[in-house]
C-alpha cells in the first residue's frame, strides 16, 4: 500500500510573497482588457509583492520576469493571468522549478477564453471580471501547499490490441525499442484489412507482401508475444501499472484469461467497411450494384479472358463509380445511422482507392467504359494525383454530382446494360445525364469497429464521428484522455497504410517516452486524508466511482489503531466526489482543497481587493509528497 | 577574435526547427537521447510561429507553438543552433559527422538581456522578412515578438556602421566584429526534418508575377489575420484601405505540370476555408468568394470544418480562374470560367486577392550540400520505405520528417515526427554499443 | 538549453568606436546606393509625420499632401506604427486616419 506523506502545518516564517503577472497574449486579451488596470489592482492586496503586465507571458522574456522576480524579489507565490492551462500551466511550473521554486505554488488564472473571448463588447466589464478572478487566484495561491508528483515505477511492456498494420508496426517498434510487448488480435491472423488488397496505392507493392514484411518482424522477435483469436476483457491499473486481461476463447477454459502486466496500453484495432443501406444507390436492390471493396475481391478473382470483366458471372462493360457512399453525409439528405446521426466525415482514402482500382480496370480491360461520379476528388497524396491523371487520359468520364443530390440507380429489365444511373454533372451546366451500366461500384467509406465493450473497460474518449478520440487534434494526437492509453491507425480516423504505421510509431515513441525511466511522475492534484480529522464513517468510500482509489483500512495512530479512508494517489482522479460529503473536512483534493475554494468565493464577491485580509506567514504549507508506488500490487 | 571549433558528441542531429524538427528532438529528449538541433533563421518555430491560428481547431498558433519552442530551448538533453547552416555531414564508421557553422548575429548572446533598445535606437528601416515584406523592421531587431531565442541579429548587409545600437546597449553586448563559428557534430543518427516553402508567387505570369500590391501570399494573409500583425488588421497593402470583398484562387502554384508542381499541396484548401472564416469573424460585412476545382478537406474534423464555412456564407464557386490583371486603383481583376452555370468567361473584382500557393522543399538534395540523400521526382526526399516505414531516407541512418518528405498540415507533420524519432532511437539501439540505460 | 558560450569581461569604454574604426576601414560606411536609401528614407518619415502632426490623416489623405505613392506611405505608417510613432484612430469609412504621437 501507498503512504502518503503529510507533515503538518509548520510556519516557515517566511512572509507569504506574491508574484501577480497578466499577459496580453498578443492582443487576445489586452484588445478588450486593460491589463495594466488589472494588475495595478491586484497591486494593492495585501500579499501581492509584484504586480506586471506583459505582451507574452509565456514567452522566454516573460518567464525570465517571473524567475527573476523569485530570486531578486523573494517572490514565493506565483499567479499568472493569461490564456487556457491547458496550454501553458507546464511551461509556468518549470519556470518555477528552473528557477528553485516548488512548482506547484502557482495559479493559473484565465482571462482568456473567461473573460476577454466572451465579453468581447464589455471592456470596463471584462476589466471587472478579471481582476476578482485574479484576486481569487491569489487568494487560492496564499493558501497552496507545497506539493510534489506521484512517483510510479513502471512496467517496461506494451499492450497492443490490434494487429493489423498499425498494430504490428507499434509492436516492432516498441519491441525495438527494448520494451517487451503482448500483441492480441481477435482474428485467426495478423494483418488486418491490408490482407484483403491486391496491390496499394501509391507503392503499387502487394498488400499480401506489406502484411508478410511485418508479420515476420513481428515473429521474429522474442519479445513480442502474439495471442491470437484473442480479446482484451479487464484493463485496470493506471499508466505505468496496467492489468490487462487478455482472454483467447479457443484455449482450454481454464486457461482463456491471461493476466498481462503493462505500463501502457495501444489501441489499433482499426476500421470497419460502411454497410450501404438497403436500396442507397440500389444497393441490395440490384446484383450490379456492389461496394469497392467487394469489387476489388472480384476484380482480383476475374481471370484475364477475352470475355472481358466479369463481376458475379455477368459482364461488366460500362462501369460506374460513386464517391462519398457513407461518408459526407448530409443532414436531411441522407439517412442517418443507427445512432441517429450521419456520417458527416471524408473518409480520406475511398478516393485514391477507387482511382486505383479504375486504373486497374483500365490497365487489365482498356475495352470497358468508366464513370467516376464524385463530389470532389481528393486524390491529396504523394503519389495520388497521377492516378486521377492518368485514369483521366485513359478515357475515364468524370461528373460531378451536387451534394444534395446523389446518383440514382435503376434496374432495367431486359435492356443491353443491366440499368442506368442518374445524376446531375455540375461540370456540364448541371445538366441532368443518363449513363447505361452493368455495374455500379460504391465508394463506401470508414466506420470505426465495433469495440464498444473495449471502450466500457476505461470510458475511452469517441469522438462525433464515433472514431476513438485524441486528446488535441493538432498537438497531441496519438495520446487519449487516459494517461498511458495511445492510438494507432485506422481506429482513431480514416487513414491509408503509411498514414496508420506514422501513428503508430508515434504511439511508439509516447510509450518509450513514458516507459524511458523506471518511474513516471503524475500530478499530485488527488485526495488526501488528515488522519487527524477522519472519524471512519466511510461515507466517502460510497460516493467514489474509481475502483480501486479509495478503501477504508485499520491505521495506526498514535498508539491506537483506527479506521481511516485511505486513498491510492495512483488510481484517484482528483474529482472531489469525497470531499464533497465529508463533514469533518477530513479528506481534500491537494490543491484544490475547500478552505481555497472558500477563500476565492470570498475574493470573487469582495468589492475591494486591498480590503482582502493579509495572510501571515501561512508559507509553513504542507509538504505533501507521496511514497514511489512501486511494482507488484 | 580567433574562430576556434567546438567538437560537440550527441545522439541524434536534427536539421530544421519547424514544428516536426521540435516535435521529433522532444520525443528524442525525452527518452533521454541527446539531440543537436540546428536551425538556419534566427528563431526556432517555422512555419507554424508565422501563422494566425490554426485549422480546424482555431487554436492561436502562437500560443500553441511557443510552448513547444520554450521546451526544446529549455531541455537539458537538447543543444540548439540557430542561425546556424550545416555545411556538410558525411558518414563514416557508422558514425554522422557534420560541421556547422555558426552566422554572427554581432551581439554577444552571453550579455545581452533582450531590452530591444538596439532596435528602438536603430535608424535604418527594412522589410520585414516574418511578415512577408508587409511590415518594417529595423537593421538590427529581435526577429519576432515571440522568437526564441530573443537575442536581436544586426543584419550586415544593411547596418550603415553609425554605431548608434552600440552607444544606447546596457550591457555593451554589440560587436561588430564578430565572426562565424564553425562547430563540429559526431551524432549516431540524423534527422532531417528542412521543411518547405511555398511555391514562388512570381512564377505564373497569368497571375501578374508577384507585382500587384493586392495579390497576397497566404503567409501574408497570416500576418495581417495574426492579433499581432504589421497592420493591426486586415487592410490592402497598397492604400491601407479595409476591404469589403476577397477572393482566394486555389490551386495557384499545384496541380499544375507547366510549374513543375503536378502534386496537390495537400493545405491550401484548409488554409484558405480557415482565412475565410477568419476573415468573416473580422470583417463581418465583407464578401469572401473562393475559387477551386476540388475541396480536399481528408483530414480529421476538416469536412465539418469545411461545411460550417459555407454554413457561415464563404461563397464556394467552382471555377477556373484564367487570368488577373488590376485597374488603376490596384483593384484586382479576376478572369474566370465558372463550372456552374457557365456562362463563359467573365471578369470580376475583388478589392483583395490571396493566392493559394502550394509546398516545395525548402532545401532540395538537387541543391547538393547538407547531405547526399537521394529526391523524388517531385523533388521532396524520397521515402524508400513509404508505407511501412515513413522515416526512413535513401541513406541507413538518417531519417525525414514533416514536410520535407512532401506536404503536410501540422498534425501530419508532428506525428511524422515522433515516427521518425521512433526509427532513430531503434536504429541507434541496433547501431551503437551502448544500450539503453535501464531496460531490460 | 542556450547556445551562448560565455564570453564574459569588463569592456572598455568606447569599444565600440574602436570596432566601427576598424570595420569601417576594412569594409567603408554604408555604400552610397545604402546612404542613398537612408536619406529617401528619413525624407519620407519626415513628411509624413509633418502630415500628420496636428490631424489625424487616412493613407489617400496623406498620399495627397504629401505627393507620395499611397503604398510608400501606407509601407512607412506601418513602420512608424511599430516603433511607436504613430498611432490609429477611430476607423473611418474603410481607411484608419493615423496620427503622429
Ligand atoms: C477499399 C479500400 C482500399 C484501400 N486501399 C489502400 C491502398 O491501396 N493503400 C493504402 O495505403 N491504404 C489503403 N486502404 C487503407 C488501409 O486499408 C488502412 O490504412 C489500413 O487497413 C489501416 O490499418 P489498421 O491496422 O489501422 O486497421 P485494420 O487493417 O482494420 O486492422 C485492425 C486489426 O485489429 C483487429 N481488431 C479489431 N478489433 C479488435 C479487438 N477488439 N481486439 C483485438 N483485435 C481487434 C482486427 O481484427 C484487425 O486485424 C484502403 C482502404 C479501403 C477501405
Ligand atoms: C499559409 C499557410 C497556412 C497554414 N495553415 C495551417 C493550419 O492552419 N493548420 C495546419 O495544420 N497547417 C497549416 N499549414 C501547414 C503548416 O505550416 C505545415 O504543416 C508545417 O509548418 C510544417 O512544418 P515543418 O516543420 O515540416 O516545416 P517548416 O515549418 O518549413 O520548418 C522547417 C524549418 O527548417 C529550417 N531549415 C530548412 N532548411 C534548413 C537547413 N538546411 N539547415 C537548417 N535549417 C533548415 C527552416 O528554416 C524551418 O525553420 C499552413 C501552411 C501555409 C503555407
Ligand atoms: S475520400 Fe473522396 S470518396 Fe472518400 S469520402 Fe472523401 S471525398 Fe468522398
Ligand atoms: S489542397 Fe486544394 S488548393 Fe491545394 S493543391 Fe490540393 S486541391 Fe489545390
Amino acid at each position: 500500500m501507498t503512504e502518503t506523506n503529510t507533515s503538518a502545518l509548520e510556519p516557515s516564517g517566511d512572509p507569504v510573497r506574491v508574484g501577480v503577472y497578466v499577459c496580453h497574449c498578443g492582443g487576445n486579451i489586452s484588445d478588450v482588457i486593460d491589463t495594466k488596470a488589472v494588475a495595478a489592482a491586484l497591486a494593492a492586496h495585501p500579499n501581492v509583492a509584484v504586480s506586471n503586465d506583459y505582451m507574452f507571458m509565456c514567452s522566454d522574456p516573460g518567464q525570465a520576469l517571473i524567475i527573476d522576480d523569485i530570486k531578486a524579489n523573494h517572490i514565493n507565490r506565483v499567479v499568472v493571468a493569461a490564456c487556457s492551462p491547458t496550454l501553458h500551466e507546464i511551461t509556468f511550473r518549470k519556470a518555477l522549478q528552473r528557477a528553485g521554486l516548488n512548482p506547484y505554488l502557482f495559479e493559473y488564472v484565465n482571462i482568456r477564453e473567461q473573460a476577454s473571448w466572451v465579453h468581447k463588447g464589455d471592456h470596463e466589464g471584462a476589466t471587472r471580471k478579471a481582476v476578482r478572478l485574479v484576486a481569487a487566484g491569489v487568494e487560492k495561491v496564499v493558501r497552496q501547499d507545497e506539493l510534489f508528483p506521484i512517483k510510479v515505477g513502471v512496467e517496461p511492456h506494451v499492450v497492443v490490441v490490434g494487429g493489423g498494420v498499425a498494430g504490428m508496426s507499434a509492436a516492432v517498434a516498441l519491441a525495438g525499442r527494448g520494451l517487451g510487448v503482448t500483441l492480441v488480435e481477435k482474428g485467426v491472423a495478423l494483418g488486418g484489412r491490408v490482407a484483403d488488397l491486391d496491390r496499394v496505392y501509391p507503392t503499387e507493392e502487394r498488400g499480401a507482401d506489406l502484411v508478410q514484411d511485418l508479420t515476420r518482424q513481428v515473429e521474429g522477435h522474442s519479445r513480442i508475444d502474439v495471442r491470437l483469436g484473442s480479446e482484451v476483457v479487464g484493463l485496470d491499473g493506471h499508466v505505468g501499472k496496467f492489468a490487462v486481461t487478455v482472454r483467447t476463447s479457443s484455449a482450454a477454459p481454464d486457461d482463456q484469461d491471461h493476466l498481462v502486466r503493462a505500463g501502457a496500453v495501444v489501441i489499433a484495432t482499426g476500421f470497419d467497411h460502411y454497410k450501404p443501406a438497403q436500396g442507397e444507390h440500389g444497393f441490395g436492390e440490384s446484383p450490379a450494384v456492389v461496394t469497392l471493396p467487394d469489387f476489388q475481391a472480384a476484380l482480383r478473382q476475374c481471370p484475364a479472358s477475352r470475355r472481358g470483366l466479369q463481376v458475379n458471372g455477368r459482364p461488366a462493360r460500362s462501369v460506374a463509380f460513386i464517391h462519398c457512399v457513407g461518408s459526407r453525409q448530409i443532414d436531411g439528405v441522407h439517412a442517418p445511422q443507427a445512432d441517429g446521426k450521419v456520417n458527416d466525415y471524408c473518409s480520406r482514402t475511398c478516393c485514391t482507392a477507387t482511382l486505383h482500382t479504375i486504373r486497374q480496370v483500365q490497365s487489365r480491360f482498356p475495352d470497358v467504359d468508366v464513370y467516376d461520379l464524385h463530389k470532389d476528388i481528393r486524390t491529396y497524396g504523394r503519389g495520388h494525383e497521377a492516378y486521377y491523371e492518368d485514369a483521366s487520359r485513359a478515357g475515364a468520364l468524370f461528373f460531378r454530382f451536387p451534394d444534395e443530390e446523389p446518383p440514382t440507380f435503376a434496374a432495367s429489365t431486359g435492356g443491353e446494360y443491366a440499368g442506368t444511373v442518374t445524376t446531375r454533372d455540375i461540370l456540364t451546366w448541371g445538366e441532368e445525364l443518363e449513363i447505361p451500366v452493368d455495374l455500379v461500384v460504391l465508394a463506401t467509406g470508414m466506420v470505426p469497429r465495433d469495440i464498444a465493450s473495449l471502450i466500457d473497460l476505461r470510458k475511452l474518449p469517441v469522438g462525433a464521428d464515433r472514431f476513438l478520440q485524441e486528446v488535441h487534434p493538432k498537438l497531441r494526437p496519438v495520446e487519449t484522455g487516459v494517461a498511458g492509453i495511445l492510438l494507432a491507425g485506422a481506429c482513431q480516423g480514416p487513414m491509408d497504410i503509411n498514414e496508420a504505421c506514422t501513428a503508430a510509431q508515434t504511439a511508439a515513441v509516447k510509450a518509450a517516452i513514458l516507459l524511458a525511466n523506471p518511474t513516471i511522475e503524475l500530478d499530485p492534484f488527488v485526495a488526501v486524508v488528515d488522519g487527524e480529522r477522519c472519524d471512519g464513517c466511510g461515507k466517502c468510500l460510497a460516493e467514489c466511482e474509481y475502483v480501486g482509489a479509495l478503501t477504508m483500512a485499520d491505521v495506526e495512530q498514535a498508539g491506537a489503531t483506527v479506521r481511516h479512508a485511505v486513498v491510492n494517489p495512483a488510481m484517484c482522479v482528483g474529482c472531489g466526489a469525497c470531499a464533497a460529503v465529508c463533514s469533518p473536512r477530513a479528506i481534500n483534493v491537494a490543491g484544490w482543497t475547500l478552505d481555497q475554494f472558500d477563500a476565492m468565493v470570498d475574493a470573487i464577491i469582495a468589492e475591494d481587493v486591498g480590503a482582502l485580509a493579509h495572510t501571515e506567514c501561512r508559507a509553513g504549507v504542507r509538504h505533501i509528497e507521496f511514497a514511489v508506488i512501486s511494482g507488484g500490487n | 577574435m580567433a574562430a576556434s571549433t567546438q567538437q560537440l558528441k550527441a545522439d541524434v542531429l536534427v536539421v530544421g526547427a519547424g514544428i516536426a524538427g521540435l516535435q521529433a528532438s522532444l520525443d528524442l529528449a525525452d527518452q533521454g537521447k541527446s539531440v543537436v538541433l540546428v536551425e538556419r533563421k534566427p528563431s526556432i518555430g517555422g512555419t507554424m510561429i508565422n501563422l494566425s491560428k490554426v485549422f480546424p481547431t482555431l487554436d492561436c498558433a502562437s500560443c500553441i507553438t511557443t510552448p513547444r519552442m520554450a521546451s526544446v530551448a529549455h531541455h537539458a538533453n537538447i543543444d540548439l543552433f540557430t542561425l546556424s547552416e550545416v555545411d556538410g555531414i558525411e558518414k563514416a564508421e557508422g558514425r554522422f559527422r557534420a560541421t556547422i557553422t555558426k552566422r554572427p548575429r554581432y551581439i554577444e548572446e552571453d550579455r545581452c538581456i533582450g531590452c530591444k533598445r538596439c532596435e528602438e535606437a536603430c535608424t535604418v528601416f527594412l522589410e520585414d522578412d516574418f511578415d512577408h515584406g508587409l511590415g518594417a523592421k529595423k537593421a538590427i531587431s529581435i526577429p519576432f515578438t515571440n522568437a526564441i531565442p530573443q537575442y536581436p541579429v544586426l543584419d550586415a548587409e544593411n547596418c550603415l556602421l553609425c554605431g548608434a545600437c552600440a552607444k544606447v546597449c546596457p550591457t555593451q553586448c554589440i560587436n561588430f566584429l564578430q565572426e562565424p563559428k564553425q562547430v563540429e557534430v559526431d551524432a549516431g543518427a540524423v534527422i532531417l526534418a528542412t521543411g518547405f516553402e511555398l511555391t514562388p508567387i512570381d512564377a505564373k505570369p497569368q497571375y501578374g508575377r508577384g507585382g500587384f500590391p493586392n495579390v497576397l501570399s497566404p503567409l501574408q494573409m497570416e500576418r495581417l489575420l495574426a492579433p499581432h500583425g504589421p497592420y493591426g488588421g486586415v487592410m490592402r497593402p497598397s492604400d491601407g484601405q479595409t476591404p469589403s470583398s476577397i477572393a482566394y484562387v486555389q490551386c495557384a502554384g499545384s496541380r499544375d505540370k507547366s510549374l513543375g508542381v503536378p502534386y496537390c499541396s495537400r493545405v491550401c484548401c484548409m488554409y484558405a476555408i480557415k482565412q475565410a472564416m477568419l476573415l468573416s469573424g473580422s470583417l463581418p460585412i465583407a464578401d469572401i468568394t473562393i475559387y477551386y476545382m476540388d475541396i480536399r478537406a481528408f483530414g480529421k474534423g476538416y469536412e465539418q470544418f469545411y461545411q460550417n464555412a459555407r454554413a457561415m456564407g464563404v461563397e464556394f464557386v467552382k471555377a477556373k480562374v484564367a487570368r488577373i490583371s488590376e485597374d488603376e486603383g490596384h483593384n484586382p481583376i479576376l478572369r474566370i470560367e465558372r463550372q456552374e452555370a457557365g456562362t463563359g468567361p467573365e471578369e470580376v473584382r475583388h478589392d483583395l486577392v490571396v493566392l493559394s500557393l502550394g509546398m516545395v522543399p525548402a532545401w532540395k538534395p538537387s541543391q547538393g550540400g547538407l547531405i547526399a540523400v537521394e529526391a523524388d521526382t517531385d523533388g521532396f526526399l524520397k521515402s524508400p520505405g513509404m508505407k511501412l516505414s515513413p522515416a526512413l531516407t535513401t541513406m541507413d541512418g538518417v531519417f525525414a520528417a514533416g514536410t520535407a518528405t512532401g506536404p503536410k498540415d501540422i498534425v501530419d507533420a508532428i506525428t511524422d515526427a515522433g515516427a521518425a524519432a521512433m526509427a532513430a532511437t531503434n536504429y541507434l539501439a541496433r547501431t551503437q554499443p551502448a544500450p539503453a540505460r535501464h531496460l531490460p | 538549453m542556450s547556445e551562448g558560450e560565455q564570453q564574459g569581461g569588463e569592456r572598455k569604454g568606447n569599444y565600440a568606436l574602436e570596432q566601427l574604426k576598424q570595420v569601417r576601414a576594412t569594409r567603408g560606411a554604408g555604400t552610397p546606393a545604402q546612404i542613398e536609401r537612408s536619406r529617401r528614407g528619413k525624407e519620407m518619415q519626415n513628411l509624413i509625420l509633418r502630415a500628420i502632426a496636428d490631424e489625424a490623416k487616412t493613407v489617400p489623405e496623406i498620399s495627397a499632401e504629401t505627393g507620395l505613392p499611397e503604398q510608400d506611405v501606407f509601407w512607412w505608417i506601418t513602420a512608424l506604427r511599430k516603433y511607436n510613432r504613430v498611432q490609429d484612430e477611430k476607423k473611418r469609412g474603410d481607411f484608419v486616419p493615423y496620427r503622429k504621437k
